[in-house]
């Protein structure tokens, strides 16, 4: 079923480990609970071929604690099916692989006890004599999944490896004899894997918006930070400056040994030009917004079609562009509170307030203009109360937008302050 | 020293003294180089953004309108009022630059959109930023201050005092190396620390003159480097964009001590 060359190896805990053997490949599948895939073709000829790749994994588990048994060679649920069978350390041929599956007895299928059972008492020790059988047999007697099984074993029905980690779209990586623990030899290694990564952006016309940085520690451990930006961009120097930060986190302790860099979000780069004019490009401000999005939280207000003050607006990345309409007919606050406070207001009866007591201090209102009467959207919130707002002028100056939930013949009318107007 | 002796260095030392004629000519020449030297001054500094505010106050201030490229304080005296003076200075300096952004740095930042609008601020070019922490605030503040794509910067530190002498004076630094307005909105105090900010404002919202979406303040010029302090009480026409003045007075000097 195709050139695929896969990885098996058995380890206890599986899934602990998953993230952490991408240092081999990066498409790695935990397939059972003590069982991890990778695929590996076209990985092994930079470790000299599929026998030395078999003994850098190895090695790589041993020295972080793991005696783990492998095999390398085509499908991976016959490989599985070997390794259960006390095969062990050995790359197969396909030819090899195609001789040696068909010895194996069915318990090394990942099938429930009855079924294993039932097959030994009926005679069929061996997966070769289930597969003399006739078909329609088999389905008959046992579950389509044994059939199933059975295709994935001799690679003849496709078995596809659900990764951990969706493998990235680049990727390079570096291998170091001696580990690198200071920030100054981290910057080097960031700024080396930088220009190889950019060069293969730059070569297929595409910009990174977001790059990882993982590495593998000594001890067994990986650690991983990311960067993002809101422009794509394959310029080393950008990159370098956005990592400046998040390289801060990485904790050396006894050394990295491995890094990878790799993108999973890429957009297609589109040659921009300079202003004709002295006006800056939005690039700058692009770059200015990446730097403090490392930081802190940016964001830009778009209009919504909706009267209702609190969802008015909606958030925007801060990259976007902003729609120019904003309809303003009525004078509305410049800060509205989030937490609208409380009042006690003395009002007359047509519902205009005459006089408002905030947190304890009593303020006589000049005048208010109102009511404005908003309606919930029912739609959305069955019980909301109407709200009446007005915008009043207090005797000693300030202007607020003070609301009434609920109507002025309302036994229990509630009074809040919900903006402050300019 | 007599005056006539003051500044002839043309003439090697030792030579007599000259004729009257000859003497009146340096001067006229000396007096000529002196002008246009300080022609030259001026024109540089006529080079650098200034913001209107409007007629009468522009006129009391040495530069003919807040000078753009620095750092400017406002004590909120009323939080609202301060809001809308700010937006205006805000608003006034986008205008100077139409492709520049405003930054909108806070702790919760609650701006309303359509409220500033109203004061002129187009709400299309204005970026919130919510910096829960001081330090990261004023951080943010200065690389947007530096950044000369961004038109106007407002710190906005409602509960808490503004940045200290020595973060003021970067802040000053940045706003000059970027070219945008830098504002510092904080809360009102009777003793408010020395600061290189170029301007210090106070502003309370009074209630004559003000309307329905006419703000009407009273803005008091506390501190301008080469300026006079003054009260005026003006109110905000948003349809004509104009804030008119009605009244102007010095304020009292306090003596110090």
């Amino acid at each position: 079923m195709g050139a695929a060359r896969h990885l098996v190896l058995l380890i206890p805990d599986a899934a602990r480990w998953a993230e952490w053997s991408r240092r081999f490949s990066p498409l790695v599948g935990v397939v059972a609970e003590d069982a991890l895939a990778m695929e590996v073709s076209g990985l092994t000829h930079l470790s000299g071929g599929e026998e030395g790749f078999l003994d850098q994994v190895r090695q790589g588990f041993a020295r972080a604690g793991q005696d783990v048994p492998a095999l390398l060679g085509g499908a991976w649920p016959a490989l599985l099916a070997l390794l259960r069978g006390g095969w062990r350390d050995r790359v197969l041929s396909p030819a090899e692989q195609a001789h040696a599956w068909p010895t194996l007895h069915p318990r090394t299928l990942p099938l429930p006890k009855r079924d294993i059972v039932t097959l030994h008492r009926a005679g069929l020790r061996r997966l070769q004599d289930i597969r003399d059988q006739h078909r329609a047999v088999v389905t008959y007697r046992m579950r389509d999944g044994l059939l199933k099984i059975l295709d994935q074993v001799a690679g003849e029905a496709p078995a596809p490896i659900a990764p951990v980690r969706e493998p990235p779209i680049q990727s390079v990586t570096e291998d170091y004899t001696a580990p690198l623990i200071t920030r100054p030899a981290l910057d080097m290694a960031l700024e080396r894997l930088l220009t190889r990564l950019c060069a293969h952006l730059h070569e297929a016309g595409l910009g990174a918006r977001r790059m990882a940085l993982a590495g593998w520690r000594m001890d067994g451990s990986w650690q991983e930070v990311t960067a993002g930006s809101g422009l794509a961009s394959c310029q080393a120097e950008k990159w370098a400056m956005l990592f400046r930060e998040p390289l801060g986190k990485l904790r050396p302790e006894l050394g990295f040994e491995r890094f990878a860099l790799s993108t999973d979000h890429v957009d297609p780069l589109r040659a921009s030009q300079p202003g004709l004019d002295a006006s800056t490009p939005p690039e700058v401000l692009g770059r200015l917004l990446d730097r403090l999005a490392q930081r802190v939280e940016l964001w830009r207000l778009q209009p919504l079609p909706s009267y209702w003050p609190e969802r008015s607006t909606q958030r925007l990345d801060a990259h976007a562009q902003v729609a120019p309409e904003w309809i303003t007919p009525v004078p509305r606050p410049v800060r509205l509170l989030r937490r609208p406070k409380v009042l006690h207001a003395t009002a007359t009866p047509a519902g205009a307030p005459l006089r408002l007591e905030l947190e304890g201090r009593t303020h006589q209102v000049l005048h208010a203009w109102g009511p404005e009467r908003l309606e919930p959207e029912w739609w959305r919130n069955a019980r909301a109360r109407s709200r009446d707002y007005y915008a009043v002028q207090l005797a000693d100056g300030p202007r607020w937008w003070v609301c009434r939930t609920g109507k002025p013949d309302d036994p229990d009318p509630r009074w809040y302050l919900h903006g402050l107007m300019g | 020293m007599p005056a006539k002796t003051e500044h002839i260095m043309n003439k090697p030392p030792g030579t007599p003294m000259s004729t009257t004629t000859e003497m009146e000519t340096d001067r006229a020449a000396l007096l000529a180089s002196l002008r246009a030297r300080l022609a030259r001054g001026s024109a540089a500094q006529g080079t650098r953004p200034r913001i209107s505010l409007c007629p009468e106050i522009d006129a009391t201030l040495p530069e003919g309108g807040l000078p753009g490229a620095c750092l400017h304080e406002i004590l909120a005296a009323e939080p609202g009022a301060a809001t809308g003076f700010a937006t205006l200075l805000l608003a006034r300096a986008q205008a100077l630059n139409p492709s520049g952004s405003v930054l909108w740095i806070s702790q919760d930042p609650d701006a309303y959109p359509q409220g500033l609008a109203r004061l002129g601020l187009a709400p299309q070019h204005l970026v919130l930023v919510r910096a829960p922490r001081a330090q990261d605030a004023l951080w943010a503040t200065e690389e947007a201050a530096r950044c000369p794509a961004v038109a106007a910067t407002l710190l906005h530190s409602p509960l808490r005092e503004g940045p200290d002498m020595t973060a003021c004076r970067r802040l000053q630094l940045a706003a000059e190396t970027g070219g945008g307005l830098t504002v510092l909105l904080g809360p009102d105090t009777d003793t408010p620390a020395p600061s290189p900010a170029r301007s210090r404002w106070r502003v309370r919202a009074a209630a004559e003159g003000a309307g329905h979406g006419q703000p009407a303040w009273e803005l008091e010029l506390l501190l301008h480097r080469g300026g006079v302090p003054r009260r005026w009480n003006c109110t905000w026409n948003p349809v004509q964009d104009r804030l008119s003045v009605l009244e102007s007075s010095p304020t009292e000097r306090r003596r110090r001590g």
